[in-house]
């Protein structure tokens, strides 16, 4: 991976409330509705518990404690939705932030669940020792099991590059333990009969279980089954500038699919869907194309990536796609398109789909590199300038001798000098590596640029 | 400051769900 020094960029400074800010100008409605959702999904079922008769209470902490673990067990249920690459759950925040939800979540379901036996063994001791697996009964044997497989779930999460666990093997102990960790936890609550003697209750937490489950049969097993029947060729592998090659795939069989620039799919070209083995990639070929083709350009960061100019031409590849809220569409006098790096690549897709539509609205492009000779599309882009109202910013961290463009960071200064007045009017696309996306977003916030005028989406998040 | 967003709800969930927890216990102690 390259550093955001390599890159040229500053670090960020974030400010408090800027987080708020942008969740209220860009996310209000549709972000509001996917949180209540979750919440509800959540809740619901807890609460659902309260409904007809009851058992007499056993007092508060041990209810409370009751309330957390069933919470929390419905928490790390609902992890399987979160991850189930559904466009729909991912649309309002983009793929990026529900990743980063998804693993950060994932610590409070566990605390929660952890401390639901801390609290019991607080306010009752004498349940101390049913941590003697030995000679507990199976409803305390089925908690200590599903206790475990989440911590080591955890664990291996956080420290798997520690571990030096291969992405495919973490990935496969991660799915087997979740699955573990929730049943067994079903089983837990079931056998200790307290709630869910009712049939009916029973029945809702059995159902919930069931579905969580099925959420990762659909994304292992169904929906690679659609994606085998809907194969790539690749049918050419095109080096770039900057060690960068691009991979041109044709669908075989079938028309492909339709995308917006800007989006991403996940590519495998090593063994089939149903193998744990793909990556995310943003498209770089124009979304205007009749043909189905889509065009990948991949840079050589290391794991994957770093094989990618031995992909063979005419090897059968899968996409999984498109995904990804980082689009244009939105009506806007100048599109403002901010690069770093291989994160020029969305930008690319966003400029020929332009070209190729006839658009004429002024396009401004920051493109930050390395060196000259690493600025991966230099040549196309000159030529992009004759099909669009489009200015190229070239921003060199180790420029020429002779160079007399921009050189070290893109920062506000040079929004000033490169931009048309009022800022506040265009529209702005960053992407690039994490640093400079924190500080590109930092400086738009200083020249009052509205936060729901920029876009950004990371693509660090796997 | 994407990441910071997804930070936020984290901490907003874990907030709404330890207070529904409690609320759940005071309504089944309430009776």
């Amino acid at each position: 991976m390259t550093t955001a020094a390599e890159e040229g960029w500053a670090p960020p400074r974030l400010k408090r409330g800027e987080a708020r800010r942008w969740f209220r100008a860009t996310h209000g409605f549709r972000g509001t509705l996917w949180i209540v959702t979750y919440l509800f999904f959540i809740l619901a079922p807890l609460f659902a518990l309260l409904l007809g008769s009851w058992p007499a209470h056993r007092g508060f902490g041990t209810e409370f404690s009751v309330g957390i673990g069933y919470a929390g067990l419905a928490m790390m249920g609902l992890q399987f939705g979160l991850t189930a690459r559904f466009r729909h759950v991912t649309e309002p925040w983009g793929e990026d932030v529900i990743y980063h939800f998804h693993r950060q979540i994932s610590l409070v379901a566990v605390a929660l669940v952890v401390a639901h036996p801390i609290i019991l063994f607080i306010v009752r001791p004498e349940l101390i020792a049913l941590l003697n697996s030995f000679t507990a009964p199976w409803r305390a044997r089925f908690a200590a099991l599903s206790t475990y497989s989440l911590i080591a779930l955890v664990v291996m999460a956080i420290w798997r590059r520690k571990l030096k666990l291969s992405y495919e093997a973490w990935h496969i102990t991660h799915i087997v333990l979740a699955v573990v960790a929730v049943t067994a936890g079903v089983l837990h609550m079931i056998g200790w009969s307290f709630y869910l003697s009712n049939p009916w209750k029973r029945g809702l937490w059995i159902g919930l279980t069931a579905f969580w489950l099925a959420l990762l049969v659909y994304v292992r097993l169904i929906k690679p089954l659609f994606i085998l029947r809907r194969p790539y060729r690749v049918t050419e592998v095109r080096p770039e500038r900057g060690d960068t090659w691009t991979l041109v795939m044709q669908p075989e069989g079938h028309a492909g699919f339709r995308f917006s620039p800007g989006q991403f799919a996940w590519l495998t070209v090593y063994g089939s869907p149903f193998k744990i083995s793909s990556h995310p990639f943003s498209f770089s070929s124009s979304a205007a194309l009749a043909d189905g083709r889509v065009e990948m350009t991949i840079r050589k960061l290391g794991d994957f990536t770093r094989e990618i100019d031995r992909v063979p031409v005419g090897r059968r590849v899968y996409l999984d796609g498109p995904y990804g809220a980082f689009t244009t569409g939105n009506p806007a006098d100048v599109h403002v398109l901010v690069a770093g790096g291989v994160g020029i690549t969305p930008m690319m897709s966003m400029l020929r789909t332009l070209a190729d539509r006839g658009d004429k609205r002024p396009v401004v492009l920051l493109y930050g590199s390395k060196d000259w000779d690493s600025v991966t599309f230099r040549e196309e882009l000159e030529s992009l300038k004759h099909r669009l109202d489009l200015r190229v910013v070239h921003v060199l961290a180790r420029p020429p001798d002779g160079w007399t463009g921009e050189t070290g960071y893109i920062n506000a200064e040079i929004f000033r000098r490169h931009l048309p007045a009022p800022h506040d009017a265009h529209e702005y696309f960053i992407c690039g590596p994490d640093p400079m996306m924190d500080a590109i977003e930092r400086t738009l916030g200083e020249m009052k640029v509205p936060i729901q005028k920029y876009h950004s989406e990371r693509y660090s998040f796997v | 400051m994407r990441r910071l967003v997804a930070e936020r709800l984290v901490l907003f969930t874990a907030v709404v769900v330890i207070f529904m927890a409690a609320l759940f216990a005071y309504l089944r102690v309430r009776g």
